[in-house]
Order: structure tokens, then C-alpha cells, then sequence
């Protein structure tokens, strides 16, 4: 197995663990419902204090630990409250993703053992494996799959759906995204165009295990995923939904059905991210024939 | 259920579903599927250890360790500093929000009382649904 091959499973893995944490943690508490609130998830935790305040543009959020008071302080910026009318998703996501550092494992005793500090660019946007644990960690808390699975599997998605389950759940419409394709049945996938190249993408294991594989990054290669994206340059903010072919977006195995297959694809600007969504959905039975 | 089973009538379901579309199963179609499952063998590691656990009187039980190889040495001795961090989106630092971060922070290390989370402003952060 190649190295990447090896990092890659080593991360998967890393996310996976931190995800049934935060999942436990959850559980652990006796919550069931949405929304979760995280500071009540550590209410209890004597050795952590949660200090919330506009800190600018500083960070979104830091855990540090104080070696000769034992005792951790995470900070959480609050700057986006102000015109939420409440605690804003992106404080929630930066608060839950401090946790992560906090009830990792490896994290904590990273920190009290003398980690120095390092910054990230923010969610879903980490280079570090470190900050993609935490960002696991965060939507697993925030959205554990007690919870969204079953709201996810009634039908086939959309994305007004997941439009509804971020204002459920009040998490950022990137996330929910992200969460409720990683815990769908049906064939999926999410995907964040920037500069005109597909950035990152997601897939349902549906889509998986029907034989696309993996998200072409890179340049757009669908004309009307290209259409939107100038769209969204000339500072258009409608909605596009559309009809592309799977070739266009997706690494497919050799079977050739899987090259022209439908896909919907609906766009959504996300201006303060600089990245156009796509939320890419394939009829189950175009993509498994057995089915029809 | 136990996690085992948890996770594989998760694994199942999206499969079934898809297979059986909307449809409930009945009970004697699940059996027909189960029947289809191929078993898995055991790890030789886990084999053994229910073996030791049921040689020594005890019901087999697994506990998921800590994973801490990826520290390669303990470094509790080369602390030097006081304070250690991991920051989210790290931006622009400034002054002003720099000193008030500080007051904070004194403002928290000082207090040896319980713990109450708070916002700047003393107030404690309003609770959410659970």
C-alpha cells in the first residue's frame, strides 16, 4: 500500500473514532432532540472554562492549557452572534470543534505536553489532520447520527432539505451538507467549487458503491456548473438547480453506464466562503439498473 | 443491541432499503437475508482474549484503549512554557483584542472557585435546547 493510501486510512480511521466520541458524549447525556448545545455537554468538566467574547478577527475559537494551574481555557469567538439573534451556527461549530481538542485523546495530552500552537483556516478548509479530527468531532456533536440518519433517509434529499436540518439543528448550511451525505442511503454528494475548480467534495456511500468512486477536483468540467460559477462572479445569488452528466463530476469504475448518468445538480453561493456549492443527487435506480 | 449489532443493522438497512425499496420486511424476510450474510471470523487477538476471559471465570469484555503511539516519547519533561494552544481559523491579531484575551485569561486563572462559564461581559451563555 502506498504511503497516501496509508495517511488516507489512518485519517479516515482518526475521523471515525472522533466522530463515535463525540457521539457517545452525546448519548452520554441523555440528549435526543436537536439542537445540541455544547456548553451544557461540559457543564460539569472542572479542569475546562468557556470564556465567549468578540475577539475579531484574532480566531473563531482556541484551547490552551495552563501547565502549572492544570487547567484548560477555551476561548470562542462570539462576533457572529451579533446580528443571529442568538448564538450564531459558526460560534456553535467553533465551540464544538474546541471540544474536540479537548476530549481527543490525543489532542489533550498534546497540549499538556507541550504542543505549541497553530492555526487553521476554518471549516472543512484544515490542511492539518489534526484540524479535520476536531472539525469530525464537531459535526458528529452537533449532528449525531442518532439523530440526522433517520431524518436523511425518509427520501431522496434535496438541498431545501438540507436547508431545514441546519435551521433544526442550527448548523451552518456547509456542515449539515457535509453530515447529511456522509449519513445518507441515496446516491449524493456535496461539492465546493473555488476559483472556478472543484476545491473538495463529498459522497454518499451509496454513490460509493455504485461505482463513483471519487469527485474529479480540479477544473469544471460541466457547462452548466461552469454557467454558475460565472454567475456567482458577476455577484448573481439565485439559486441554480440543473441537469449535468455524471462524467462531468465524478471518478467512475469501468462500467460505461456510469458515465452519462443524470445528475441533478443544484447550486448555492456561500459569498463569505468564496465557494459555490453544488449538491449533486443521482436517481437510485439509474444508478443500480437491478433495481428498475 | 450491543455496538456490534447496532452497526451492522446500520450497515444492512441502507442496503436493504435499497434493495426492498420502502417497504417494512417481514420477519421472515430478514431471516432469508441474514441467511445470505457471510460469517466473519474473528481476530486471532480478540479469539484469544475471550478465551483467557473465559478460562479466568469472566464474561469476555472489550475495552477500546487509548491510542498514544503517536507520541513516540513522553514529553512531559521538555515543558517549558506555561501555556500551550490550538487555535480555530487563526486571523489577524490586534492589540486592543490581544490585552483583552489576557484580562480574560488572568481573570479565569485567578478565580480557584467552581467553574462557571461565562461570556466577557460575566453574563453566563444562555442554554439551548437538548
Amino acid at each position: 500500500m502506498e504511503r497516501a493510501q496509508i495517511d488516507w486510512r489512518m485519517e479516515q480511521n482518526r475521523q471515525e473514532k472522533a466522530t463515535e466520541l463525540a457521539e457517545g458524549i452525546v448519548q452520554q447525556h441523555g440528549i435526543v432532540a436537536p439542537p445540541v448545545d455544547p456548553a451544557f455537554l461540559v457543564r460539569d468538566e472542572r479542569q475546562l472554562r468557556l470564556i465567549g467574547a468578540d475577539f475579531r478577527d484574532v480566531f473563531d475559537g482556541m484551547l490552551e492549557y495552563h501547565h502549572s494551574k492544570r487547567r484548560f481555557l477555551l476561548f470562542y469567538n462570539t462576533k457572529y452572534d451579533v446580528n443571529a439573534g442568538g448564538t450564531h451556527p459558526r460560534t456553535r461549530f467553533s465551540l464544538a470543534h474546541e471540544l474536540g481538542h479537548f476530549f481527543i485523546d490525543r489532542h489533550r495530552v498534546y497540549l499538556m505536553t507541550g504542543g505549541h500552537a497553530h492555526g487553521s483556516r476554518g471549516e472543512f478548509t484544515t490542511d492539518s489532520m489534526v484540524e479535520r479530527e476536531a472539525d469530525a468531532f464537531a459535526a458528529a456533536l452537533l449532528m449525531p447520527k442518532s439523530m440526522l440518519r433517520p431524518m436523511v433517509n425518509r427520501a431522496p434529499i434535496a438541498l431545501s432539505d438540507v436547508e431545514r436540518f441546519a435551521n433544526v439543528f442550527r448548523t451552518s448550511f456547509v456542515s449539515t451538507a457535509i453530515r447529511s451525505v456522509q449519513l445518507s442511503d441515496f446516491p449524493c454528494a456535496v461539492v465546493g467549487i473555488r476559483a472556478g475548480q472543484i476545491a473538495w467534495g463529498f459522497l454518499s456511500e451509496s454513490l460509493r458503491e455504485g461505482g463513483c468512486y471519487g469527485i474529479l477536483n480540479g477544473p469544471l468540467q460541466s457547462p452548466t456548473a461552469r454557467d454558475a460559477w460565472q454567475a456567482f462572479e458577476a455577484g448573481r445569488r439565485e439559486k441554480l438547480p440543473s441537469f449535468t452528466a455524471s462524467r462531468h463530476w465524478f471518478r467512475t469504475s469501468d462500467r460505461e453506464y456510469l458515465q452519462d448518468l443524470t445528475v441533478t445538480a443544484e447550486f448555492l453561493p456561500m459569498p463569505v466562503m468564496h465557494t459555490l456549492l453544488a449538491f449533486l443527487t443521482i436517481r437510485e435506480q439509474d444508478l443500480y439498473p437491478g433495481l428498475r | 443491541m450491543n455496538t456490534g449489532d447496532m452497526e451492522f443493522w446500520e450497515w444492512a438497512s441502507a442496503k436493504l432499503r435499497r434493495v426492498h425499496r420502502h417497504r417494512e420486511m417481514t420477519p421472515e424476510e430478514m431471516e432469508a437475508f441474514l441467511d445470505t450474510v457471510e460469517d466473519e471470523p474473528l481476530p486471532e487477538n480478540q479469539i484469544e482474549e475471550i478465551v483467557a476471559s473465559i478460562r479466568a471465570g469472566l464474561i469476555p469484555h472489550q475495552e477500546p484503549a487509548p491510542d498514544f503511539s503517536w507520541l513516540g516519547v513522553n514529553r512531559d519533561t521538555e515543558v517549558e512554557e506555561d501555556i500551550y494552544q490550538l487555535a480555530r481559523n487563526k486571523g489577524q491579531d490586534d492589540e486592543e483584542t490581544l490585552r483583552r484575551i489576557e484580562e480574560l485569561r488572568l481573570r479565569e486563572l485567578e478565580d480557584d472557585g467552581e467553574s462557571t462559564d461565562r461570556l466577557a461581559d460575566g453574563t453566563e451563555p444562555t442554554g439551548e435546547g437538548h
